[in-house]
């Protein structure tokens, strides 16, 4: 692997993967604060 | 829920086309323009599903009808039947996914020559039994409700992801492995400048992702009203590129890691040879091969029905918001579905065609849908059906911008494929109507499609509110 390939994977990669791990912590940290304010118990 | 429309982006298509695109297409170049078109066409599309089906309730007709009045319902008609058309051979698929994993955990591959052994079935009558399993599973999946679809998902999503991983990391542990990698990651930044690689991006994402098909609208017409649909619209899209990224890493390393002379023929075999021709031979050569190619078969059939659900959903739908009971509904569906998946289960000529025909089809849906948006009023729709109430996310005006992309980019791959057919073709065989890929066969059926969507619009949607108007 070139320096260019690893660049390429780390850019490609941590885009597509790390947004979606974002995105899931995002919607989950969402939910739980709504299940707070409507005072529903957490799953 | 999220699960469930997870799964119906996730399909066959992550696992065996991407790889091969992205391999065909100059690998880390293809991966720039494909991560563009996520945002461009792939989010904003799902978005405006999301809140389409939220905010009306409805299916794709009742709910081009409700957007737009009576007038517009042949639309959402047209992504329907597209969708439906793709699910009576999408049943075969999964038919022959289910042939694969039971041959792979029986030993008859790689023992037998996997080219005869694809031969001799795709020849017989054995991928009609197959078609009415596939068929059947998702029929009893679908007939358990939205809340069966759920239950199913939560199960088959978490063990197709988990598969996946077990695969990649067998992969990228093979000797010489590295090579898969570097082939697949390597820029040539100066391929930017090829706009085959830019259409075959876009391609590849409106195909895998599902946006544009009327999937995402259909599940989404069971949201909950405090459920956000923007969040839920970028996790299935990065969601399904993602594992897309983990498909193409698996296939890639075995390939390069086994036969590295062979790699240009093998990504240059299609979807089917790729997956049932050569896969077989590249998990023989690998220790423990036999279990591995029987983790392949079963994540592939996974992909597929979690895919197929979404599917009969959609066509059931149609038939519910029509005021046909569910169970009759599905009976419907389910019939018709056998009768058309017969001649692609028998005739790979007409599955091909199939294929071909309704693959390209899904442009217009996509474009359909830019269209709808952009005659309803984009801020209009964005203020009304996006950022509605359940948002914890507001979209901002850059998604204006994206809907008229969207529509930019669906003329332009139309375009580019029409000139493509002509070239390749010539333009007397292109007339052919009887060929698997002509534009005769395209203007044929998408025309008597078009037609009789356009005779019968009025009675599409009997009942629905022109709120448009």
């Amino acid at each position: 692997m070139t320096g260019a390939a690893w660049i390429t994977f780390a850019v490609i990669c941590g885009f597509v993967w790390g947004g979606f791990a974002t995105l899931v912590v995002l919607a989950l940290g969402k939910e739980r604060r709504k299940r707070k304010q409507s005072g529903a118990p957490d799953r | 829920m999220l699960l469930a429309m997870l799964g119906m982006a996730v399909g066959t298509g992550n696992i065996w086309r991407f790889p091969r695109i992205a391999a065909t297409n100059g690998g880390g170049a293809f991966l720039i323009p494909w991560a563009v078109f996520l945002i461009t066409w792939s989010v904003p599309l799902l978005l405006c599903e999301f809140a389409l089906g939220k905010g009306t309730r409805l299916g794709p007709i009742g709910a081009f009808a409700k957007l737009g009045g009576g007038g517009w319902a042949w639309m959402g008609a047209w992504v329907t039947l597209c969708s439906t058309l793709i699910m009576f051979y999408y049943t075969v698929v999964t038919g022959w996914c289910m042939r694969y994993l039971v041959a792979a955990v029986s030993g008859d591959i790689p023992g037998a020559d996997p080219e005869a052994f694809w031969q001799a079935y795709t020849g017989s009558g054995w991928p009609v039994l197959t078609l009415v399993l596939g068929l059947g599973l998702g029929l009893f999946i679908v007939s358990r409700g939205i809340k069966g679809i759920e239950s199913a998902t939560r199960i088959l999503m978490p063990v197709l992801i988990g598969l996946l991983l077990v695969l990649v990391v067998r992969a990228v542990t093979l000797p010489g492995a590295t090579r898969g990698l570097a082939f697949l990651f390597t820029p040539d930044l100066s391929a930017l400048g090829n706009s085959r690689i830019w259409l075959e991006a876009l391609t590849q994402n409106a195909w895998d992702t599902g946006a544009g098909w009327g999937l995402a609208l259909t599940y989404a017409t069971y949201m909950r009203l405090r459920e956000d649909t923007t969040i839920n619209a970028f996790i299935i899209g990065f969601g399904n590129n993602s594992i897309s990224l983990l498909a193409g890493i698996m296939v890639l390393c075995t390939i390069f890691s086994i036969r590295p002379d062979a790699a240009s023929e093998i990504v240059g075999a299609g979807n089917n040879g790729l997956t049932f021709i050569w896969v077989p031979q590249l998990f023989a050569a690998i220790p423990a091969g036999r279990m591995f190619m029987a983790l392949f078969f079963l994540a592939l059939l996974l992909a597929a029905l979690t895919s197929l659900i979404s599917m009969i959903e959609l066509a059931t739908r149609a038939l519910v918001d029509r005021g046909t009971e569910r169970r009759r509904a599905l009976a419907i569906v389910g019939t018709a579905a056998l009768v058309m998946g017969v001649p692609s289960a028998l005739r790979m000529g007409f599955f091909d065609n199939q294929d071909n025909v309704w693959g390209v089809g899904l442009m217009l849906s996509g474009l359909f849908f830019g269209i709808g948006v952009l005659k309803y009023g984009v801020d209009r729709f964005r203020v009304r059906y996006v950022n509605s109430e359940g948002s914890d996310f507001t979209i901002g005006r850059w998604w204006n911008v994206a809907m008229v992309l969207v529509v930019v980019e669906a003329v332009v791959l139309l375009v580019w494929w029409l000139s493509q057919t002509l070239s390749s073709e010539g333009l007397r065989a292109s007339l052919d109507p009887f060929a698997s890929w002509s534009l005769g066969t395209f203007v044929l059926q998408w025309g008597i499609v078009l037609a009789l969507l356009l005779i019968f619009n009025r009675r599409l949607a009997p009942g629905v509110a022109e709120e448009a108007a």
